[in-house]
């Protein structure tokens, strides 16, 4: 039912393989009970363990590392797994006389937890940030500083990787350098339109590079795209910074996004959490619409688009299907009778909408699986809506800034009229959203979205 | 038999000094030694090194200098030259590789990793880089 395809590498399969072994060992340590080992019950609780493993693992996409999920996002995906494996086995409790006793949950739970937690960070984690880095660096500088700095960065246990180059005008590229060179220090808007960059490194001390320095800068904030400058030019041959951290890699490092890692830690535990309880409260109308879809037309239950998330890397965002089975085929066709201006696309009375999609978008009941993408860590609750790849391709430098925040399901345009705003007043509110963020904000944004979801409003 | 290479070791920590000496030794090689730029100018008026070791942080006049003055020196400016250093960014490695320095290694480096280092320079084969030692330039 889900067309979740998931392709798994090695790594991911020796992922797997680990967690349903720590899986079994636990359900057979937590059904000894006075010295003697209840076989019945171990293998009960093995299988259901395993069987809710999969599927939450599939659901949340857990052994998929090509959505960039940081170590942290990791663990926390770890944990809700965990719980999406403890809460119906408390419940079959209730409901099987054969099935564990809450002991043998309790014990299952405590020796599960921390051992899948240690092999994560301690295996699997260090594995997987050999494996396959997940953050992309661009080093602009060609020469001896840049290629020991795309040294630097690609050895290691990082988990990030040098993309390419770009050589300064009058610079010769080393010959042994290990990543390509891309292009001119002076393309580096062309370059950061074109692939997904986690951030720049500036990597000359040179004076006579200042200027087309100052435009590496000015494009990098632009586009929202962290970057780092060198420490100095200078020889030391003992002082080091007063404090530690002012350059942990001989960097200072830049961000053009208001940096508050504490709210946005809790604003990561918020989405988490508010999306998992949330899914658990709709569950009956999410299975109510879902049946009705499946009744009323013909195709699958969800819509599968692909959207550009945080700093442009693609996702596929779920939404309910609304439309009929073949509606992107015929978008060709509809293109003359767009009522958006710029790159986005929308119609008032679009007949590709099924009856039942009407309502559900009515209500954005369509959008509700997006709380899927919320734990799966591509989206937030709050944040600029995810663009579709055309879109941001014809995107102005100053708009893919939107791409420096993780995309959400609400923001200030949905809740302010939402399809009556023009293009380039939509993109100003998303400017405004990302330089005045703050964990309020969005608590206020996701408390003026419930009536206007509720009622109806904006959405046709 | 044959003559035992030399390598110069400029060390101002005293007991890594020691134990560096102690295990070049053990690769055959003969060791001289020195805490300071200027002990080592002087033992480089009757020695020839096959390599050298050079601290960066030294108590007077800077590692960074002694490299220059190898590379200034005809008879040395062609030695393999190991810096060591506990600021190892990449800033760093550069500046080092512009004074002449042949290969880096970042400290606190074990004695296995000093081996790799210096067995990379005399070999004059391009052995891998790590990420404790890094090859700078061939000599």
């Amino acid at each position: 039912m889900l067309s979740l395809r998931v392709s798994l590498d090695s790594g991911q399969r020796l992922n797997l393989a680990l967690d349903l072994l720590v899986v079994a060992a636990a359900s057979l340590l937590a059904a000894v009970v006075d010295g003697q080992l209840h076989w019945k019950v171990a293998l009960l609780m093995a299988a259901t363990a395993w069987a809710f493993w999969m599927a939450g693992s599939r659901v949340l996409l857990q052994y998929d590392v090509s959505n960039g999920r940081s170590l942290g996002g990791d663990l926390a995906l770890t944990v809700l797994l965990l719980l999406a494996v403890f809460v119906p086995m408390a419940l079959l409790r209730h409901v099987s006389s054969h099935y564990a006793a809450g002991s043998d949950i309790a014990r299952f739970l405590a020796l599960l937890v921390p051992a899948v937690l240690c092999i994560r960070l301690a295996v699997v984690g260090t594995r997987l940030w050999r494996k396959r880095p997940v953050d992309c660096v661009l080093v602009v500088g060609a020469g001896v500083l840049g290629r020991l700095t795309q040294r630097t960065i690609s050895d290691g246990r990082q988990r990030r990787e040098v993309v390419g180059h770009l050589r300064f005008d009058g610079e010769d590229a080393d010959k042994r350098l290990r990543a390509p060179v891309l292009g001119l220090a002076g393309e580096i808007d062309e370059v950061l339109r074109g692939r997904v960059v986690h951030e720049v490194y500036v990597a000359s001390t040179d004076p006579h590079h200042r200027e087309q320095v100052q435009r590496v800068v000015g494009w990098c904030e632009t586009f929202g795209v962290p970057f780092a400058l060198p420490l100095g030019g200078y020889r030391f041959a003992r002082a080091t910074p007063a404090r530690e951290d002012t350059a942990p890699d001989g960097y200072i490092h830049y961000l053009s996004v208001r940096n508050k890692p504490l709210q946005l830690f809790l604003k990561l535990l918020i989405d988490a959490a508010i999306a998992g309880v949330a899914l658990v409260l709709l569950s009956p109308l999410l299975v109510v619409v879902a049946v009705a879809i499946k009744l009323t037309s013909k195709g699958p239950l969800f819509f599968r688009q692909e959207r550009v998330g945080l700093h442009g890397r693609t996702f596929y965002m779920l939404k309910f299907r609304s439309m009929v089975a073949d509606a992107e085929a015929l978008k060709a066709a509809l293109a003359s009778r767009n009522e958006r201006t710029g790159p986005a696309f929308k119609i008032a009375r679009d007949p590709r909408i099924t009856p039942l999609g009407r309502y559900l978008r009515k209500f954005s009941i369509d959008e509700l699986p997006q709380l899927l993408n919320v734990l799966r860590g591509d989206m937030s609750l709050v944040g600029p809506r995810p663009a579709l790849p055309a879109e941001v391709a014809q995107y102005e430098g100053w708009q893919r800034r939107r791409l420096s925040v993780r995309p959400g399901l609400t923001c200030v345009w949905q809740v302010s009229g939402r399809d009556k705003l023009s293009f380039s007043t939509w993109m100003l509110l998303d400017m405004r959203y990302i330089d005045h963020w703050s964990l309020w904000a969005d608590l206020r944004l996701i408390l003026l979205t419930v009536p206007v979801v509720l009622l109806g409003r904006g959405a046709s | 038999m044959e003559v035992p290479r030399v390598a110069l070791v400029v060390e101002d920590d005293p007991r890594l000094q020691a134990v560096m000496k102690r295990h070049l030794e053990g690769m055959g090689l003969r060791v001289v030694a020195s805490f300071h730029y200027r002990g080592a100018i002087r033992e480089l008026e009757t020695a020839t090194p096959d390599v050298v070791s050079v601290d960066l942080e030294l108590p007077a006049e800077s590692g960074y200098e002694l490299c220059e003055h190898l590379r200034r020196q005809p008879a040395l400016a062609a030695v393999p030259l190991l810096v060591t250093s506990a600021r190892a960014f990449p800033a760093d490695m550069a500046r080092a590789e512009e004074a002449g320095a042949n290969a880096f290694l970042r400290k606190p480096f074990s004695m296995g990793q000093l081996e790799h280092a210096i067995h990379m320079l005399l070999a004059d084969v391009p052995a891998a880089s790590s990420s404790w030692v890094r090859r700078l330039r061939y000599p």
